[in-house]
């Protein structure tokens, strides 16, 4: 064998090129493996500048998918609410690491076609969620869901700022990150 | 450099004034802008949002109604989940978000009035019976029939025209409000532009102001300092001038006092010569000459006259006297001279008085009377004094060869004579009519002159009238005299030997007994010894009357001397000081009265004062008075 690779040009160039075969393989199969496909009705689809999708260019959620993220649950109080709420949900800077788009920004996109651009917006420092349960009922189109954005407004008081209201939008279906 | 930095700061608060205004101006546009667009955008934005949603709604719808039409296109089972997910859309709009945006609205104080906010209570209410409307007909599991998809759908668009017309009406609304606001920041805008403006005028004219009144202030004082400067120069000068003017004065005043001593002398040596003459001829001669020192001596006298009018030595003492007197005794005093050149003399008189100096108006009469005298050849002089009106005008008229018009002024200049008459013998320095000028001055009497060539003069002095009132005893100098100076005792003090001895001779010759020294010490020593011998049982010798010289040799005066005798018998003896040095006034010069303070129990000793050169008479009559005067 050494001989051979010693005396061998050619077989040095398929060494190489078997190494480049190989981490493509690698790679393609990592992004098409990670994100299983969606099981129930599709609640969530985010589109753009993420490495991990399961249908075409976007990565497509059901509920399941999204609890399984792991849920966080904080009380607020909203401008829209009489008393303070208690919102169920998974964390933005959570679905996004899981997408290998951590830090970037992205449009919301609601099911009425409303949209609002997150440029600017600090959803890491001001735990931002995706909610889907308020006061432990789930959130229908009727009720503004079935996901809502919502800020810990009540602990952070200088977010409960109308720039940071616009951007809690309700009956989100769409992220799209760039 | 004050006002440099004056300008300075004038500029920066200019300049910060400026920044300041600007930026308000650009915060106010800023404001203005979002004050137009916050409120209009939320609503118009709802109504659009709804807009669209209730058009996904009928696409939804119509969807499914075509499904229902051809079942193979699409399931209808999607079709009608789809669109009822579009009405829960709506649904949530009205029921949930709706009540949400409104609340946020009036509590974040937005601009909702009551007229959109009635407008916008209608819109919801539209919203929700539309909703109730269908709300049964969205059952997942049931179907909707034709007739009530077309139903819905008309009332889709209903609501959408409905929506787009309070959008449009909220739109107008807003507009309007906005404009009303946008008007009234752009009064804001254009009164502070206003303002700015004319605070930048203001400041600019507050300052080209400033900087005119600082040069102004230079100029000013720049021109007082100048004014100063003239004003000092003027003083020296004039200083200088006078300086000059009393220099020579005092030269003139120190000659005649020299003229005079001599003439003193000679005066008293003619006089005490009289009684020793034997002939005829030898008593003629010495009539010549006594009248040749007595001319010299008037002469002196008017020179000295006008030296001491110059130097303002002459004291004006006015009192109220009869003018008729005066003149009588002007007219017994003159009538031998006139009647000697052949004229006749006429004094006419009213009985009016005159308040003034009767010695000086004598003096001037005394002049323009010798004067008339002096010029006329053949006819008469008159002196007249007569009231007229508020005045009493005293004339001297004579028929003489007059002075032709353009001399009128200059007649009355020093050393002036009319051309033709110095030949005269007896014709003077052309002194008379300048003392008189110069006394009328003093007295502030006007003299007016009238004169023809040939035909005589006329010269009037016009004095103030005053109401006659009778005349106390004491102006009428009747002061009993001692003619007789028998025994009296008299010390002259001289320096000079020619003057003892002159002065010795006259008192002697009428029966004085005189004692002469030269100087205070010898003064003294006399009358110590006169003191030893009166106590050794000889004659005493006690000075009745002190007869001094003013200027003693080596520094001494008359004034000390006199004191020192005074003194020495504590007696206030009368005491008479002659001098030739007419710039002294002995009489009101402060510095005098110090050494004659010589208090005696009856008060301050007084003194009298005759000027050099004084003749024999002169001096006798004084004498005799002043004897008589402390007999008394």
């Amino acid at each position: 064998m050494l001989q051979i690779l010693k005396s061998s040009k050619k077989n040095r160039i398929f060494f190489v090129n078997l190494w480049l075969v190989f981490v493509f393989l690698t790679g393609w199969c990592t992004s098409g493996l990670a994100l299983d496909a969606p099981q129930g009705e599709v609640v969530l689809k985010v589109s753009g500048d993420i490495e991990l999708t399961n249908n075409g260019d976007e990565a497509w959620f059901d509920l399941k998918m999204l609890q399984s993220l792991g849920a966080t649950e904080f009380e607020t109080a909203t401008p829209w609410a009489d008393e303070p709420e208690v919102f169920t949900g998974v964390r933005i800077t959570t679905l996004m690491d899981s997408l290998g788009a951590s830090g970037k920004s992205f449009h919301a996109v609601a099911l009425d076609k409303y949209k609002v651009d997150f440029a600017g917006i600090d959803y890491t420092k001001y735990p931002a969620i995706i909610a889907w349960q308020v006061n432990g009922e789930s959130l229908t189109v009727r009720t503004l869901g079935p996901l809502r954005v919502i800020f810990p407004y009540s602990d952070y008081p200088e977010i409960d700022i109308a720039r940071y209201h616009n951007v809690a939008i309700w009956q989100l279906l769409q992220l799209e990150v760039h | 450099m004050k006002y440099t930095s004056l300008i300075v700061c004038s500029i920066v608060a200019a300049l910060l004034c400026v920044a300041s205004i600007l930026f308000l101006a650009k915060e106010i546009s800023i404001a203005s802008q979002r004050v137009q667009t916050v409120g209009s955008i939320r609503l118009v934005n709802f109504s659009f949002k709804t807009g669209r949603n209730y058009d996904e709604l009928a696409h939804a719808l119509i969807d499914y109604r075509d499904c229902r039409i051809t079942p193979e296109s699409l399931s209808p089972s999607t079709s009608n989940k789809k669109y009822i997910e579009k009405f829960d859309v709506i649904w949530s709009s009205f029921k949930v978000a709706y009540r949400n945006i409104y609340r946020h609205w009036s509590g974040t104080g937005y601009w909702l009035d009551e007229s959109r906010a009635t407008a916008a209570q209608e819109l919801r209410d539209r919203g929700l019976a539309f909703v109730d409307k269908y709300e049964a007909d969205m059952n997942p599991e049931g179907s909707v029939s034709c007739g009530r998809i077309n139903e819905m759908l008309t009332d889709i668009y209903a609501q959408k025209d409905q929506l787009n017309e309070f959008a449009q009406s909220f739109f107008e609304l807003d507009n309007r409000a906005a404009q009303e606001q946008q008007s009234g920041i752009n009064k804001l805008f254009t009164t502070i532009i206003v303002l700015g403006l004319s605070f930048l005028m203001m400041a600019a004219i507050a300052i080209s102001l400033v900087y005119k009144a600082l040069k102004l202030a230079s100029a000013l004082l720049e021109k007082s300092q100048q004014a100063e400067q003239q004003a000092n120069n003027a003083l020296v000068d004039l200083r200088q001038s006078k300086d000059e003017n009393t220099a020579q004065k005092r030269f003139f005043a120190a000659v005649s006092h020299d003229l005079r001593q001599p003439l003193h002398a000679l005066g008293l040596y003619i006089g005490s010569l009289q009684r020793h003459v034997q002939t005829d001829e030898a008593a003629h001669i010495l009539n010549c000459a006594n009248l040749s020192a007595e001319a010299v001596t008037e002469l002196i006298d008017s020179l000295l006259d006008l030296s001491r009018l110059d130097t303002g030595l002459t004291d004006t003492d006015q009192f109220r006297f009869s003018l008729g007197n005066l003149l009588r005794k002007l007219h017994a005093r003159f009538l031998p001279v006139a009647a000697e050149k052949g004229l006749e003399f006429i004094v006419e008189a009213d009985d009016s008085q005159v308040f003034t100096d009767e010695q000086l108006l004598d003096r001037m009469l005394q002049n323009l009377v010798a004067n008339a005298i002096e010029y006329t050849g053949s006819g008469s002089v008159t002196l007249t004094g007569k009231r007229s009106g508020d005045e009493v005008l005293v004339t001297v008229t004579d028929t003489g060869l007059g002075i032709p018009a353009e001399l009128h002024e200059a007649v009355f200049d020093e050393f002036y004579r009319v051309d033709g008459h110095s030949h005269n013998r007896d014709s003077g320095l052309g002194l008379g009519l300048s003392i008189v000028k110069r006394l009328g001055d003093l007295l502030k009497l006007s003299l007016t002159l009238e004169s023809r060539e040939r035909e005589g003069t006329t010269i009037t002095i016009s004095l103030p009238a005053v109401e006659n009132q009778p005349l106390s005893e004491d102006s009428i100098q009747t002061a009993p005299m001692q003619d007789t100076l028998e025994n009296l005792n008299v010390l002259v003090i001289d320096d000079e030997l020619e003057v003892r001895e002159s002065t010795t001779l006259i008192l002697q010759s009428r029966g004085c007994i005189v004692q002469a020294v030269e100087s205070i010490s010898a003064a003294k020593k006399l009358c110590e010894s006169a003191g030893i011998a009166d106590a050794s049982g000889d004659a005493k010798f006690e000075p009745d009357v002190i007869v001094s010289d003013y200027r003693l040799a080596r520094g001494e005066n008359g004034l000390n001397a006199i004191n020192v005798v005074r003194t020495l018998f504590e007696k206030n003896i009368p005491a008479l000081l002659i001098t030739g040095d007419t710039t002294i006034n002995f009489k009101t010069d402060t510095e005098f009265k110090t050494d004659t303070e010589f208090k005696t129990p009856e008060g301050l000793a007084g003194f009298e004062v005759l000027y050099k050169p004084v003749d024999a008479s002169q001096l006798l009559q004084q004498i005799i008075q002043m004897a008589g005067r402390s007999a008394v």
